[in-house]
C-alpha cells in the first residue's frame, strides 16, 4: 500500500517519469483518490518552476564590456 | 532582458555567427542569471563572476564549431558547470558532497501511518510567475534557497536553474545517480514547504 509519505518522498521521480511502470500506476491510483497527495505534487510543479525562473542577478557593465570586447575580437579574426 | 525576448534558436545562432553585437549583448543578460547560478552552487560566491566570464570567453571562442546538437544555453551552461569545477580543484578545494544524512523518518506533516496530518492549502495563484511577483515571497525564497545544504543547492541549480540532465549531473559533482536524486528531492521539497508556508500564514 501506497502512504502518502511515501508518495511524497518519492514525487520528483515520479514527476520525472522515472520509475517502473508498476509504480506509476500505484503512484495513478493513489493521486486518483487523494487530494491531498494530488495538490503536493500539482505545487512540487510550481515550485520547481520557481526555482527555474528565481535568479534574477545581472551582469555588471564590466564584464559585459569585457565580453562585447571579446565577442568582437574572436568576429574579426 | 530575459529569455522571452530572444528570437528563436536558429535565427539566435545565425545571428551570433554572423557578428550581431547587439544581438550577443542581449544573450549575456539573458543567460547571465542561470549561468551564475550553475557556478555559485559548484564553486561559491566569490568566483563565480569569474568563472561566468571564463565560460563566456572558452564559448566564444568555440562558438564556430558550436554544431546545434543541444541549445545555445545547455552548451552554455555545461561549460560553465565545467569551468567551476575545473577552478574548484585549482584551488584544491574538494566539490563537497557528504553522504545524504538527513532522514525523512520524523516528517510532522505525516501521521505514524503514513497519512496527511495536516490539510495542505490551495494556493492563490496558479502561475510562478504570478506567485513570485510578490516581493515578500521572492524574498522569501531567495534566502531559503541560500540555506538549502551545499550538497542540495547544487543539484537543484544544476537540474532546475540550468537544465542539466542527471547523467551529466551525476558526473560533474562525482556523486551516485541515487544520490542526486535524493538530493534534488530534498531540496524541491523544502521549497515546496517553504511556498506552502508562506501561502497559509503570509509569514517567511
Amino acid at each position: 500500500m501506497l502512504t502518502c509519505k511515501k508518495l511524497v518522498e518519492n514525487g520528483s521521480e515520479y514527476l520525472e517519469g522515472d520509475m517502473s511502470r508498476w509504480q506509476r500506476f500505484k503512484f495513478k491510483m493513489h493521486l486518483f483518490m487523494c487530494t491531498h497527495c494530488k495538490r503536493y505534487i500539482e505545487q512540487l510543479k510550481q515550485t520547481i518552476s520557481m526555482i527555474g525562473i528565481s535568479p534574477k542577478q545581472a551582469p555588471s557593465e564590466e564584464l559585459h564590456q569585457k565580453l562585447a570586447k571579446e565577442y568582437q575580437e574572436a568576429m574579426e579574426k | 532582458m530575459s529569455e522571452k525576448d530572444l528570437p528563436e534558436e536558429k535565427e539566435l545562432i545565425a545571428g551570433l555567427m554572423n557578428n550581431d553585437q547587439l544581438l550577443f549583448s542581449k544573450v549575456v543578460k539573458a543567460y547571465y542569471p542561470s549561468m551564475y547560478s550553475v557556478a555559485y552552487a559548484i564553486a561559491g560566491h566569490a568566483i563565480a563572476d569569474e568563472v561566468v566570464q571564463e565560460a563566456w570567453v572558452s564559448g566564444i571562442r568555440a562558438l564556430p564549431k558550436f554544431e546545434g546538437r543541444s541549445k545555445l544555453k545547455s552548451w552554455l551552461i555545461r561549460i560553465v558547470a565545467n569551468e567551476a569545477k575545473t577552478r574548484l580543484r585549482k584551488e584544491s578545494r574538494s566539490v563537497s558532497l557528504e553522504a545524504v544524512n538527513e532522514t525523512w523518518a520524523t516528517d510532522p506533516r505525516f501521521d505514524n501511518r503514513g497519512h496527511w496530518n495536516e490539510s495542505n492549502t490551495e494556493w492563490d495563484s496558479a502561475s510562478p510567475d504570478e506567485l513570485l511577483s510578490a516581493n515578500e515571497l521572492q524574498d522569501c525564497f531567495d534566502k531559503h534557497l541560500e540555506l538549502l545544504p551545499p550538497n542540495q543547492k547544487q543539484v537543484l541549480n544544476l537540474r532546475d536553474v540550468g537544465g542539466m540532465e542527471m547523467e551529466e549531473i551525476c558526473n560533474i559533482l562525482e556523486v551516485s545517480s541515487s544520490n542526486a536524486r535524493v538530493l534534488l528531492h530534498r531540496a524541491r521539497d523544502k521549497m515546496q514547504q517553504m511556498v506552502a508556508h508562506f501561502q497559509r500564514t503570509g509569514k517567511c
